[in-house]
């Protein structure tokens, strides 16, 4: 079957079959291979995508489902070629060490981004709980967040 | 792993999926959030030959009240992440929205639906643990009939329902809460976002003096199906004080016979049981007295 959907802000058209998941045609044929999969089984979160905005596993999605819908995958979370907020907080933190998990965790902090809400280290570590890191010990994951949600939150507060 | 290859239809109206179901009975799944299915599809420990995804189905997706009922209306495709904010349920049915924030993680909250977490039936899944509690009804159609099942004769133990191979329940109904009522789910899980070893709901009405006037009490993850604990929330009316509610908590263990495995004894599942659910009515009761002093 043909399906027409919107990948990183790009109009795309490909032919899948029903059963493949949507994780697998974004890194087949699509070539996105910036997104991992782990586990397969909607557990580890490196697959997260935003679908419309939201983050939704793309390991327990099927391609099928997602015809005129919005997919961001970690290829777009940099605008223009400037890494975002949590991008770059990640490399100012050492937020990451041998990457496997890190455009799940990009992903979702980006998310947490975009709420535009003040949030405490609690909260953020309740939002990054579904995403599984073998390496760091999260701590510097979860600073690079906190910087990169409350700077920007911090900055829309003083915009009022 | 992979899911096995399968026919997928995506049906526009109910009528349609119906239809489907009515044709492939069990050789047919529905696809809704996809959070338990999709997982069982990638180990291929289900394999049907027909996947009838119902994301674009019309009309299952809200949150209404009816007034003349007292009775709160979810359709079957609302995700988890809208029980948690959904102003109707805060203000009406507000068990739900507590056990939905105990839901795996964000991505899961955001696809998975209440119709499918009660389809599915795992026995420590939070939202039939909430409905339970509400002795909330199921509304399910098939392409000729239509029924409404009490909560209490829908579950047939591990993963199994009374729902027929052609049939999809398309809205989950419970009453209101009354005024001056608090809710709380507690449960114990090793890691965050896992599945609960065990777990408890309760909801608890009082009266104007704050004595209980109502409890709703259930608990799960400690049989096949969450179970309700009348013997609780029988015990619990009239009462004012915490040592009076823990009296109460114990008589859970009256309700069940909990399962022994890898992760827990027996003796530990009804400990925590009983723990979780006196942690629940307490907190619900804290919970009533707000609503009490708001009222």
């Amino acid at each position: 079957m043909e399906i027409t959907c919107e990948v990183n802000g790009q109009p795309v058209t490909v032919e899948v079959e029903p059963h493949w998941l949507l994780a697998d045609v974004l890194r087949n044929q699509l070539g996105l291979t910036g997104l991992h999969l782990g586990c397969e089984y909607g557990v580890c979160g490196a697959c997260t995508v935003l679908m419309d905005g939201e983050p939704v596993r793309s390991c327990l999605s099927f391609a099928s489902q997602v015809a005129g819908h919005q997919i961001t995958t970690v290829e777009g979370l940099a605008v223009d070629g400037k890494l975002n907020r949590v991008q770059t907080a990640f490399i100012n933190h050492h937020a990451l060490q041998c990457g496997f998990c890190t455009p799940g965790f990009l992903v979702t902090g980006t998310y947490l981004l975009q709420q535009g809400k003040l949030l405490n280290r609690e909260e953020i570590r309740e939002a990054l709980s579904g995403n599984l890191c073998r390496c760091t010990g999260y701590q510097q994951i979860v600073d690079a967040v906190e910087e990169a949600v409350n700077q920007q939150s911090a900055n829309a507060v003083e915009c009022e | 792993m992979k899911p096995a290859a399968f026919e997928y239809v995506c049906p526009d109206t109910l009528e349609e999926a119906l239809s489907y179901l009515d044709l492939w009975g069990d050789s047919a799944k529905i696809l809704a959030g996809g959070q338990s299915l999709v997982p069982l599809l990638n180990m291929r420990l289900a394999q049907p030959q027909y996947i009838i995804d119902i994301n674009r189905l019309p009309g299952l997706s809200g949150i209404t009240r009816h007034p003349d009922t007292r009775t709160v209306e979810i359709g079957a495709l609302v995700r988890h992440h809208q029980l948690i904010s959904n102003p109707i349920l805060l203000a009406h049915a507000s068990l739900l929205s507590e056990a939905a924030r105990y839901i795996g993680h964000i991505a899961i909250r955001s696809r998975g639906t209440i119709g499918g977490s009660i389809a599915h039936a795992d026995p420590s899944g939070e939202l039939p643990l909430a409905v339970t509690a509400l002795r909330g009804h199921l509304k399910v159609r098939s392409r000729h009939s239509q029924r409404t099942i009490p909560i209490e004769d829908f579950f047939g133990g591990y993963y199994m329902t009374a729902l027929e191979p052609n049939e999809l329940i398309y809205a989950v109904e419970v009453l209101e809460s009354p005024i001056r009522t608090g809710c709380a789910v507690k449960e114990f899980q090793r890691r965050h976002g896992d599945f609960a070893l065990a777990s408890a709901a309760a909801a608890i009405t009082v009266d104007e003096s704050g004595a209980v006037l109502q409890a709703r009490v259930a608990v799960g993850g400690v049989a096949p199906n969450a179970v309700t604990c009348s013997k609780v929330e029988e015990a619990l009316c009239g009462q004012t004080n915490n040592n009076q509610f823990s009296l109460a908590a114990e008589l859970v263990a009256q309700h069940i016979d909990p399962p022994e495995d890898i992760q827990a004894s027996a003796d530990y599942r009804r400990h925590l049981a009983i723990a979780l659910a006196a942690e629940a009515i307490d907190s619900a009761y804290e919970r009533a007295l707000w609503a009490k002093e708001e009222a």
